[in-house]
């Protein structure tokens, strides 16, 4: 039954097939009256049974039909099966004799019946059907219906003349239907189109509302980055700040130099550092090379020079002069800036005065150096007038008074060799003492301390071994320093060491270094006081007990003469067995030291 | 007495320059003494002694600017000098260091035995 469910969508979405649909409905409603009412009539007051049974199923058939195109929509189907009815009706009545004299005439509309529910073409065929059926009955049945010859030619020329109006009428109205049509088509075409426009603007819409989104999140992408970034240059601006308000406190210029268009800034702190006003500032290397102390200059150059050629940060100390002739010393230090070709291209870099920090060093300097000729000179006078007093210079002297006197030089001495240490470790705080290796003899400088503590040792009744082992005549020493080494380890093995001691000796030159090894056999070094051994001012509990007069000095200057000489110093105490000192050089000799002051 | 040598000492500490000169004495030399450079050089340019002492740090003129005047003069150009100090400033001695005719020595860290010796060695050269 799928042709039933057919849903003749085509024919109802036309206005002219709801109103043949409808037409149909209320044709059906009146042939189903009329042929219950003739069906009824035909029953019981005429009592012609037959006729009026057919009409009463005909008038239930289409009942059914009603129903079956308002369940399925079927307008073709139910209007066809309608137009078959109506004709099997008429042509029934016409064979039954149905129609009484001019009944006929309702034959006239069939023909408007068809037309106007199925259009001008079914008109027509079922027009042509139904006349070719009346003539075709009464040709050959004639005598089987009631109807003479010119009773059926009238209802014919009537049946043809209004299916030929309606026919014409019909054509008329379809034409204007069919320009109805075409203009709804265009009309609908017209639609669709739009539909596709709007189904395309919605696209667009949609793709349009999509990329808002998108630039929506992009800009907020964008506005945090912005934030961020923001961000960023506040901390950048606070740190600048910062930076600006600690190189303004601290007086530090700051310069860049771009080396390519040799273009050179400073900022105001410079200029005050050079003693000059920022609009006197031409902005160039050589504007900077100018202002610098001539005997600094080339130095300066040189160490700029250097830093150039990527050797290392220019850091140094020059003098500028002012105009106003003020000699300031700058401390400078910068730092280079090169391309991926390791071309430079920029180099920033910081001045500061220095002058008060060099003032407060060359005070320094005067003062120690004030105050040992004036420690010294008393000290001087007292040895030279105690010499004279015990050598008898004066007058014989009471053996009392050479005890006393005696003791008195030997304290003097002891103050001396006081005032020598602290000047001498003052001189190494500062950096400012001279190491100047000259080639000594090694030996020669062994045997020549020996011979200096040769009253001490001899006192303390030790003995004395010495080993000189591979050429020692000419390594390079500053004697002074050389010296003080030997006096120091050899003078401590003789104090520290009980009577009728051990002392050993060792000098070797050995494996590219000098090696000198002071051992002796006497209290070891408590395990707790090794790692200070070295220290200034530090003195061993039992050294202590041993001699009371040391002043902690003197191992502190040997290492910082090992130390700024290219050696080392190091020392080894067994409990009970021995002490040993070391002092090692490397075999090309002690290190040349630049500065200001000898030791004692 | 012929060849007594006489020996100038430009001291100005009195403790240092009476034990010097009472040494020296002893040991036979003649004594000159001045209190500061200026009269050292004063009586060095007037008496031509065979040997200067002389201190460093003295008022009015201290030893080395008066070595430096002595050096101007033609006997003083070769005339014996022996700084004694206590200051041992490199830079300061530097500048006299390079005569033949010239010793440094530190007051505080020799005897006056040693020096007397040294006096012995430098008159005879």
């Amino acid at each position: 039954m799928s042709f039933l469910n057919k849903k003749d969508n085509t024919f109802l979405s036309t206005p002219i097939t709801s109103m043949r649909c409808r037409l149909l409905k209320v044709l059906s409603y009146i042939a189903i009256v009329v042929l219950f009412v003739f069906g009824f009539l035909n029953i019981f007051p005429q009592n012609n049974f037959f006729v009026g049974f057919v009409q009463l199923v005909i008038g239930v058939f289409l009942m059914l039909n009603v129903l079956f195109l308002k369940k399925f929509n079927n307008f073709k189907l139910a209007s066809l099966v309608f137009i078959f009815t109506l004709f099997f009706i008429m042509i029934f009545l016409f064979c039954t004799g149905g129609y009484q004299d001019t009944g006929i005439y309702w034959f006239c509309l069939f023909p408007l019946i068809v037309y106007f529910l199925r259009g001008r073409k079914y008109g027509l065929y079922f027009s042509i059907l139904f006349i070719l059926t009346i003539l075709f009955i009464y040709i050959f049945k004639g005598s089987f219906v009631p109807y003479n010859f010119i009773q059926i030619r009238q209802v014919l020329s009537s049946f043809i003349t209004i299916s030929l109006i309606t026919h014409f009428y019909l054509s008329i109205e379809e034409k204007d239907s069919e320009s109805l049509e075409e203009n709804e088509n265009k009309l609908k075409s017209i639609n669709q189109k739009l539909q596709d426009e709007i189904q395309n603007s919605d696209l667009i819409k949609k793709e349009l509302s999509e990329n808002i989104l998108d630039s929506e999140n992009t800009k907020k992408a964008v506005l945090n980055i912005l934030e961020d970034v923001q961000d960023e240059k506040i901390k950048v601006e606070k740190i600048s700040q910062k930076l600006t308000l600690a190189t303004k406190s601290a007086k530090i210029g700051v310069w860049e130099w771009d080396i390519v268009k040799n273009k050179l800034s400073w900022d105001n702190i410079m200029c005050v550092l050079y003693g000059i006003k920022p609009e006197d500032f031409r902005g160039i290397y050589e504007t900077w090379l100018e202002k610098l102390h001539p005997d600094d200059k080339k130095h300066a150059n040189e160490e700029m020079q250097t830093t150039l050629s990527g050797g290392k940060d220019f850091d140094t100390v020059f003098r500028v002069i002012w105009p106003n002739q003020e000699i300031h010393y700058i401390k400078a230090y910068a730092s280079l800036e090169s391309d991926i070709n390791g071309k430079p291209i920029k180099m920033v870099g910081i001045n500061f005065d220095v002058s008060h920090d060099k003032e407060v060093d060359i005070e320094k300097t005067e003062f120690v150096s004030l105050a040992s000729h004036q420690l010294k000179t008393p000290v001087g006078a007292l040895n030279w007038n105690l010499e004279l007093l015990l050598g008898g210079d004066y007058g014989k002297i009471t053996e009392k008074q050479r005890e006393i006197i005696s003791d008195m030089y030997k304290m003097n001495q002891r103050m001396n060799d006081l005032i020598n240490s602290l000047l001498n470790v003052s001189r190494i705080d500062l950096g400012v003492f001279i190491i100047e290796p000259v080639p000594t003899n090694w030996v020669d400088m062994c045997d020549e301390v020996l011979a200096e503590l040769d009253s001490k040792i001899k006192i303390k009744n030790h003995i004395i071994t010495k080993k000189y082992i591979g050429d020692l005549a000419t390594i390079p020493a500053d004697p002074k320093l050389l010296r003080i080494i030997f006096q120091n380890y050899i003078s401590n093995a003789v104090k520290y060491t009980h009577g009728s001691g051990v002392i050993n000796i060792i000098v070797e030159n050995k494996n590219d270094e000098v090696l000198i090894s002071v051992s002796n056999n006497g209290d070891s070094i408590p395990e707790k006081e090794k790692s200070r051994i070295f220290s200034k001012l530090f003195r061993a509990s039992n050294a202590q007990e041993q001699d009371p007069d040391g002043n902690g000095l003197g191992l502190y200057i040997v290492k910082k003469i090992a130390e700024n000489g290219g050696g080392r110093v190091w020392f080894e105490s067994r409990e009970g067995k021995d002490t040993v000192f070391y002092a090692s050089f490397p075999v090309s000799g002690m290190i040349k030291r630049e500065g200001e002051k000898v030791l004692v | 007495m012929e060849d007594k040598k006489t020996i100038l000492i430009v001291e100005d500490e009195k403790s240092i320059s009476g034990a010097l000169s009472d040494k020296l004495n002893n040991e036979g030399y003649t004594i000159l003494q001045a209190k500061n450079g200026e009269e050292g050089l004063k009586i060095a340019l007037k008496e031509h002694p065979d040997l200067m002492l002389v201190d460093i740090l003295m008022p009015k003129m201290d030893g080395i600017k008066m070595a430096k005047e002595l050096r101007k003069d033609i006997w003083g150009k070769t005339a014996k000098i022996i700084i004694l100090t206590n200051v041992t400033d490199l830079n300061q001695v530097q500048e006299v260091m390079d005569s033949e005719v010239f010793e440094y020595l530190t007051k505080s860290n020799v005897t006056l035995e040693y020096l007397t010796n040294k006096v012995k060695d430098f008159l005879n050269r």
